[in-house]
């Protein structure tokens, strides 16, 4: 693999702990402790990812996500403490692809550097139009023929009734469903005791397709109504 | 049953009602009348048509009695031109005149002397032998006289011989034998009024008569049929009766009096025919008897009125109406303005006094007059002076008010208009002033302190986080070294989850904190209460298979709609049933049960408590726990967390303990809000 990833942060404690790593996980790693440091490193044309903190000195994350922005079409991870929506709507705004709150599990953030690696190099353009039969949501996709799910481009291995349930929310995606009406079409019984068989297989299919299936991204229970899979 | 015969019940009952007692009002006049003022002639008759055997009529019996007279005037006045006699052709009525044993006329050449003398098919005679009458019927004496007086055609045969006679009776009669028989059954020979017309007659007066009685008698058995249905659907009719009262409620009390004036016209009406029939026997106009079931209902929709809008009558009332229609009108003036009118008001309301004064004027004595005239024209017209002077003043004093109004609907912003100097409400407008300078120091107060603790509050949370990054992956770096001995490892262990509970502690922290400063954003939508704990449930299912405990749900089916954030509300679940699986006594059950009451959904979660229960700690306090060793997983925020979670979502949260059962309430009040209906890609 040997793919460049720049890490910034202006704790160098940090950015060691992140470098060792990913190192491990085969990955060159470039450092650098603040904005101003990271604007030159970006230019690097093997770098391949940026994980950026947003609180640091001379120049802060965000600003230098725009300015690197401006000549570099890379995934861009921000890092940082602050967790409210706010921030990472803004952070996404900014420009950024992804937003990790501190403290991550290093596990988690690994994940998600290979997540967005895989889509980058081998997808291409996240953003690039995908084909009518694709159903698209981050990064999964969705082909409906095939009825194969792909989580970064790789197959997912789902049980049958996993796939009806897949099936029955990507196609509807961003659509609420309440358990007995999943239960009824994935089933095509009387809900019994829906609640509970259908969050086994939640459960289940979260553990095969989120990053970190304690806090799901993309299968979501929308508490007191039903569960979705998210628009992304 | 559907709304629609349910809407019409009330209609029919009431009308069964109306109906019922309307019948058997007329029904009881009807009988009550009748039964004064028949007379016995017409009961006779009436009695008549129910006989089978015409020759047990009173008909008959005054038609023969008829016969006999005829027969015996003719004997008697036949040399004077007396035409009275009978028809030789009716032979249904056979007849034999003699003077002293000589033969006068007769139709027949039967002797008819007694009962053996009649022809075939007659089965009547009646002999009058010069002082009494004697008659056979069917070969059997009949007894004419009774005791000898005439009672009347009604119960006695018409004929000559009583003590008391009937009609003056001729001496001459004495010295005449008439005889006259009856045919059984008289057949139609087309000869004038006969026995056989008669008893067509009669079979004719039956049939008005049964149709007379059926008029009689039906309407009072529907009338009671009505009543007892209406009584039977009491609850439709008592519906019918509030929709009647409802809609006479929205009539005037006004209009109700001046209808009581017609509706006395009625009863007096009513009341007078209804006399002049029983005491004048004055029948009159049928139309007239209209006024009394008029007078009747119309009192009865004023009484179901009074009964049903007693407490309401006077509001709706016209001069209510005028009244709220003016206050209606003087709410869309200000203060000001209305003030100025009413005084303006009152100074026109004097004018008619003051115009009746002068009119009295000229009636005085001349020179008198003529002085008190002058004298109370320059008073009236320096009151008037003076009134427009008064409202003058005033009208700047309520421009003053409004003024002073607006300031204080805008209290708070910059913007204010002074008062003159010499107002009378400067001091108002000062103290207004004073109180708003002190409100706006108060209130920048108060946000320069939130916004502080805000900063707080994001500035710990980032000095915290980030060593603690530090700590999580230096561990789990630790913990990717292979070449360590076991017991480095096994210490790598216990720093990874301490670390971690760490990260916990530090994120409830952060989220308590946020809560209690009011920064904690909540999304509010509608949702199903019950549902959100089945989801809860199922989510914790491994959790609770794992503690060896038992839940014992008892939710309803139907949903539960409240408003409140469902992320946030899953927490305080979360946190809920986990202190309930972590503290409850082994192999104990947990309890978790919705009810919906007076307009609340409340949850509770109810466990035995393994340890004892501390007595008086308010456990919703942070960093409280039942027990007081701090060496299990918690960090004492859980029950911190479900409360201000709860609160920030507007539902109210109690803890409640009663020996080792520990029980955690969360209620939300119901909302009629629906989540907007999605429509399927």
């Amino acid at each position: 693999m040997h793919e460049t990833i720049l890490v910034v942060d202006d704790d160098a404690e940090i950015v060691r702990a992140i470098a060792l790593l990913l190192e491990k996980e085969g990955y060159r790693v470039l450092k650098a402790y603040n904005g101003l440091e990271a604007l030159e490193m970006a230019l690097d044309p093997s770098l391949r990812l940026i994980l950026m903190d947003v609180m640091m000195p001379k120049l802060d994350g965000l600003s230098a996500v725009l300015k690197i922005r401006e000549q570099r079409n890379l995934p861009i991870l921000i890092l940082s403490a602050k967790s409210e929506d706010t921030d990472k709507i803004l952070g996404l705004a900014m420009g950024a692809d992804d937003y990790i709150s501190k403290p991550f599990h290093p596990q988690e953030l690994v994940a998600r550097v290979r997540s967005h690696l895989r889509r980058y190099t081998q997808l291409g353009d996240v953003n690039a139009p995908s084909q009518q039969a694709e159903l698209v949501t981050g990064r999964l996709c969705y082909l409906p023929d095939q009825k194969t799910l792909l989580a970064d481009g790789a197959p997912v291995r789902l049980t049958a009734t996993e796939l009806k349930i897949v099936d029955l929310l990507m196609r509807n995606l961003g659509r609420v469903f309440p358990a007995e009406e999943i239960y009824r079409r994935v089933w095509n019984e009387e809900p019994y005791s829906a609640e509970n068989t259908v969050m086994v297989h939640i459960r289940r299919i979260r553990e095969k397709i989120e990053l970190n299936p304690k806090e799901p991204e993309y299968l979501k229970v929308v508490w007191g109504i039903g569960y979705k899979i998210e628009k992304h | 049953m559907d709304t629609k015969s349910k809407s019409i019940k009330p209609a029919l009952a009431f009308l069964a009602f109306v109906v019922g007692i309307s019948l058997l009002i007329y029904s009881g006049v009807a009988w009550t009348y009748l039964s004064i003022n028949i007379s016995p002639a017409t009961r006779a008759s009436v009695m008549d048509v129910f006989q089978s055997d015409y020759q047990q009529t009173s008909t008959f019996r005054s038609q023969i009695g008829g016969n006999l007279y005829s027969l015996l005037n003719y004997a008697i006045y036949a040399e004077d031109g007396y035409v009275g006699l009978l028809n030789e052709e009716d032979t249904n009525l056979l007849y034999r005149v003699e003077k002293n044993g000589q033969q006068l006329t007769a139709n027949t050449e039967a002797a008819l002397n007694g009962p053996d003398t009649l022809p075939e098919g007659y089965n009547f005679l009646l002999i009058w032998d010069g002082t009494k009458v004697s008659i056979w019927k069917d070969g059997q004496a009949v007894d004419v006289y009774g005791d000898g007086f005439f009672q009347g055609v009604e119960v006695d045969w018409y004929v000559p011989g009583y003590q008391n006679s009937a009609t003056p009776e001729d001496p001459a009669y004495a010295d005449l034998t008439v005889s006259l028989a009856a045919a059984a059954k008289p057949v139609n020979l087309s000869a004038g009024y006969g026995l056989y017309e008669m008893v067509q007659d009669l079979a004719e007066n039956r049939t008005v008569v049964i149709w007379l009685l059926w008029l009689l008698l039906v309407p009072p058995a529907a009338g009671a049929a009505l009543l007892i249905w209406s009584i039977v659907w009491h609850k439709h009719k008592v519906r019918a009766d509030q929709a009647i009262a409802w809609f006479t409620g929205h009539i005037w009390l006004e209009v109700k009096l001046l209808l009581l004036v017609p509706l006395a016209f009625l009863w007096v009406l009513a009341a007078s025919c209804t006399l002049n029939l029983f005491f004048n026997n004055f029948f009159g106009d049928p139309l007239r008897y209209l006024t009394v079931p008029l007078a009747l209902w119309w009192s009865y929709f004023h009484i179901n009125d009074l009964r049903y809008n007693f407490g309401q009558l006077h509001t709706h009332s016209f001069c209510t109406a005028c009244a709220r229609l003016l206050g209606r009108q003087e709410m869309r003036w200000s203060v000001g303005a209305r003030m100025d009118k009413r005084s303006v008001l009152q100074f026109v309301l004097c004018i008619p006094f003051f115009l009746y004064c002068a009119l009295q004027l000229p009636l005085l004595k001349q020179y008198f007059g003529f002085l008190m005239m002058v004298l109370l024209a320059v008073a009236g017209v320096g009151l008037i002076a003076a009134q427009v002077w008064l409202l003058r003043k005033n009208r700047q004093t309520t421009a003053d008010m409004d003024k002073l109004i607006t300031r204080i609907q805008a209290v708070g912003s910059d913007d204010q208009i002074p008062l003159p100097e010499d107002s009378d409400l400067r001091a108002a407008a000062e103290g207004l002033d004073q109180m708003e300078n002190k409100l706006k120091a108060a209130l920048s107060q108060q946000i320069k302190s939130e916004k502080l603790k805000l900063e707080l509050i994001t500035n710990v949370s980032h000095d915290l986080k980030t060593p603690l990054t530090s700590i999580i992956s230096y561990t789990e770096l630790l913990r990717q070294e292979e070449d360590l001995p076991a017991h480095a490892k096994d210490y790598i262990l216990v720093l990874y989850q301490k670390a971690l509970r760490l990260q916990t502690m530090v994120l409830d922290v952060f989220d308590v904190s946020k809560a209690a400063t009011g920064n904690l954003p909540v999304n509010l939508r509608p949702l199903d209460f019950a549902k959100l704990l089945r989801q809860t449930l199922a989510d914790l299912d491994e959790d609770i298979q794992a503690s060896g405990l038992s839940i014992r749900p008892a939710l309803p089916e139907e949903p539960v709609w409240i408003l409140a954030d469902g992320d946030r509300l899953y927490r305080v679940f979360q946190n809920l049933i986990g202190n309930a699986l972590k503290y409850s006594l082994a192999g104990s059950r947990v309890y978790l049960t919705l009810i919906t009451q007076d307009g609340r959904a409340e949850a509770t979660v109810q466990n035995t408590s393994r340890d004892e229960l501390p007595y008086g700690v308010d456990f919703t306090e942070r960093f409280v726990r039942g027990d007081q060793s701090r060496t299990d997983g918690g960090s004492g925020l859980g029950l911190s967390i479900a409360r201000t979670f709860t609160e920030a979502c507007n539902g109210s949260f109690a803890i409640r303990t009663q020996a080792d059962l520990f029980t955690a309430s969360v209620s939300f009040s119901l909302t009629d809000a629906r989540p907007e209906p999605e429509v399927e890609a």
